[in-house]
């Protein structure tokens, strides 16, 4: 007999996706700013402060995405256990990779 | 005393950002043994994490925007410039790391955590990194602190 394992609710596994690709897409757009001065000054000019742009466009993307996901069922097609590896994995990517960064540039 | 509504600032914005993470280990406990009877105290706790958050980013973000230019422009003049270049520039993006887990967390408590593993280990994977990244960021601000106090010791 094959033992089911238990899923995530909808909202928390797509939730729980939507915040990988955040947290990815945070360090991603700091290395872009970063190394880009032109989108730097672009995200300053759009809310009067680079940073406040940043945090919007991550909580957009944040929401946004979940939203999507929620809707679609996507990330509930995805093991429960290997959402909450994709998770970890990028959060200690994303957070690493901030210092390397900002360590070594 | 003098205290400016600079310092009050700054000193809500850890403030709220050790409540946080406080509540985030709160959580963590509650989950590692959850129960029926435990579900709203988890979920309180959660919102609490997600709320303090919140509050801890946007009290941050004002004094980061409006305040932080003549300390930042200190700590380059002075012995410890890491404390801008390395600690500061990570902080001020490692931040948005335990602000989407943070309002993530309520979400995550809201599935029956007694009777399924699964999200349980999700809600325990979750309030350990928003703890983690929360202390990261504590730490941060600390060396940013003393990098001010140690260029302004040097003259």
């Amino acid at each position: 007999m094959q033992t089911e394992i238990p899923k995530l609710g909808r909202a928390s596994a797509a939730f729980a996706l939507a915040a990988a690709v955040a947290c990815v897409f945070n360090t991603a757009l700091a290395f872009a700013k970063d190394a880009r001065t032109p989108l730097n000054n672009l995200m300053a000019s759009l809310t009067g402060h680079q940073w406040i742009t940043h945090g919007l466009a991550d909580c957009i993307v944040f929401v946004g995405l979940g939203l999507i996901f929620m809707k679609t069922s996507a990330a509930n097609q995805i093991d429960p256990n290997r959402l909450r590896s994709i998770l970890i994995w990028a959060v200690v990517a994303a957070s690493l990779g901030l210092w390397a960064w900002f360590l070594l540039f | 005393m003098n205290i400016t509504s600079r310092d009050i600032i700054l000193l809500a914005h850890a403030a709220f950002g050790s409540l946080a993470g406080l509540a985030a280990l709160w959580v963590f406990i509650e989950a590692l043994n959850a129960r029926p009877e435990s579900a709203s105290r988890m979920r309180n706790a959660a919102l609490v994490a997600a709320i303090s958050m919140a509050a801890a980013w946007t009290l941050g973000g004002y004094w980061y925007v409006h305040f932080y230019s003549s300390d930042k422009a200190i700590i380059l003049k002075g012995p410890w410039p890491f404390a801008h270049d390395l600690f500061m520039e990570t902080k001020e993006h490692l931040v948005f790391i335990t602000g989407i887990l943070a309002f993530y967390l309520p979400i995550a408590v809201r599935d029956e955590l007694h009777a399924n593993a699964a999200a349980r280990k999700m809600v325990l994977s979750v309030a350990l990194l928003i703890v983690l990244t929360d202390l990261t960021v504590e730490g941060a601000g600390a060396v940013i602190a003393r990098g001010v106090t140690v260029a302004l010791q040097h003259g």
